[in-house]
């Protein structure tokens, strides 16, 4: 037991050091060519996401009411663009952290505790956000629940009657 | 020649090189833990390898003790990486600071309790574990500046990332031999003796590499904050992180 824990530690380790190693080499080239002003985010990014056009509610019922055939086909368009609405979001947490690194690491007077929460708030986001992504791309029942759920994350099923949510949920499984 | 001289001598020539590369280039001024720990692994391979040929009994004795004084200055060497790639970034060093105490409480209170155990007693008699332990706590060490190195996107110089690379490499093979080593005892010994020998021929080789050549620090991408814009900058992204949180949470509820 403990040989395995060590040597699996061990390989994660050496794979750590190369990547990182490599990683910062990059960063020193970027470094130097660009030595100009820091990292500002881009103007208007923050987390307000697209959702309300992507997820809107028009397009569900016009699909329920004029084709239900495509119900299957418009599940699975919505998948793609639940997946992108995700991405969005992290790539949008991930420049407001970037920019507050940039600012920390220079700052003398950091809060360790304040640090390791957001370093902590901010990984559990990432992983919860690669794992919704994961369950949007899962065949059945659960990515079509979720589909359903990043429809009503958008606010846009909230003019939807009982019918709908069941509507989507008894489509057939890709 | 047996192959052990055969690496031994590799070892030497290359070890001598590098001491010749850090002094000519003025390096060991930068580097002094590292410099200081080169010249004494210099010496003390030299010693073993007299030893070595004349008395194998004596040779284990100066061996182990050797290796303690080489395991000690390692954690220099750890502690001279840290100060260079963290210098130009208070706040990082500050972060380090608390990582690098907090992993030191932890390895005293796993020691404690190892001691209550009653595994420090086996720990002493085995030179061996002792050894791994040290070196897997450098490892635990390396491995927090590697995070944060990461996570706080510090660049690094061509020398440092060399001395970086190659002390990594040495302390992941020496642990996981020195594993192999107490769990299987005497049937691996010549493989774990071949084993650390080449691993550090390839540290030292990455060493020289890094110290070679003279490629330019990069420019610390240090931002001129105001006084407060690192609380207000803190404030505002956990606000962002939160709600990016629970939006996320909220998808996955249910």
């Amino acid at each position: 037991m403990n040989v395995t824990l060590l040597l699996a530690g061990s390989l994660t380790l050496v794979g750590l050091v190369f990547l990182i190693a490599w990683l910062a080499g990059t960063r020193a080239a970027q470094a130097s060519s660009t030595a100009g002003p820091t990292w500002r985010p881009r103007s208007g990014a923050t987390l307000q996401q697209p959702g309300e056009r992507i997820f809107a509610v028009e397009d569900w019922e016009f699909i329920l009411r004029e084709a239900p055939q495509l119900r299957r086909a418009f599940l699975r368009d919505r998948r793609a663009i639940a997946r992108a609405w995700l991405g969005q979001g992290r790539e949008c947490v991930r420049e407001i952290m970037k920019a507050h690194r940039q600012v920390a690491r220079a700052e003398v007077n950091v809060s360790a505790s304040l640090e390791a929460k957001l370093a902590l708030g901010y990984f559990v986001f990432m992983a919860a956000s690669l794992l919704a992504e994961g369950l949007v791309w899962l065949p059945g029942f659960w990515g079509q629940k979720l589909v359903c759920k990043t429809m009503e994350a958008g606010n846009l099923l909230r003019s939807f009657g009982g019918a709908e949510p069941q509507s989507a949920e008894a489509a057939p499984a890709d | 020649m047996d192959a052990t001289y055969i690496i031994w001598w590799s070892e030497h020539i290359l070890r001598g090189f590098l001491l010749i590369l850090l002094l000519s280039r003025r390096q060991y001024a930068r580097f002094p833990a590292f410099a200081v720990y080169l010249a004494s692994v210099f010496a003390a391979g030299l010693v073993r390898m007299h030893f070595y040929s004349q008395d194998m009994r004596l040779y284990t004795v100066v061996y182990y003790y050797s290796q303690f004084l080489v395991a000690a200055l390692g954690c220099a060497v750890l502690w001279e990486l840290y100060k260079h790639a963290l210098e130009r970034y208070p706040g990082t060093l500050t972060i380090a600071k608390t990582a690098v105490s907090s992993l030191f409480v932890g390895a005293l209170l796993l020691a404690l309790f190892n001691a209550f155990a009653g595994e420090a007693s086996g720990l002493v008699r085995s030179v061996i574990a002792l050894e791994r332990n040290i070196r897997g706590l450098q490892a635990v060490l390396l491995a927090a500046l590697l995070g944060l190195i990461w996570y706080y996107a510090i660049p690094l110089g061509r020398a440092l990332r060399g001395l970086l690379v190659g002390y990594g490499f040495y302390i992941w093979v020496n642990v996981v031999t020195l594993t192999l080593r107490s769990e299987f005892g005497l049937s691996f010994q010549s493989w774990w003796q071949y084993l650390q020998q080449t691993s550090y021929v390839i540290a030292l080789l990455i060493w020289i590499h890094g110290v070679w050549g003279q490629a330019p620090e990069p420019a610390a991408q240090t931002a001129t904050a105001a006084a407060d814009e690192y609380r207000t900058t803190a404030e505002r992204s956990y606000e962002a992180l939160s709600r990016a949180r629970r939006s996320i949470f909220r998808l996955l509820q249910g």
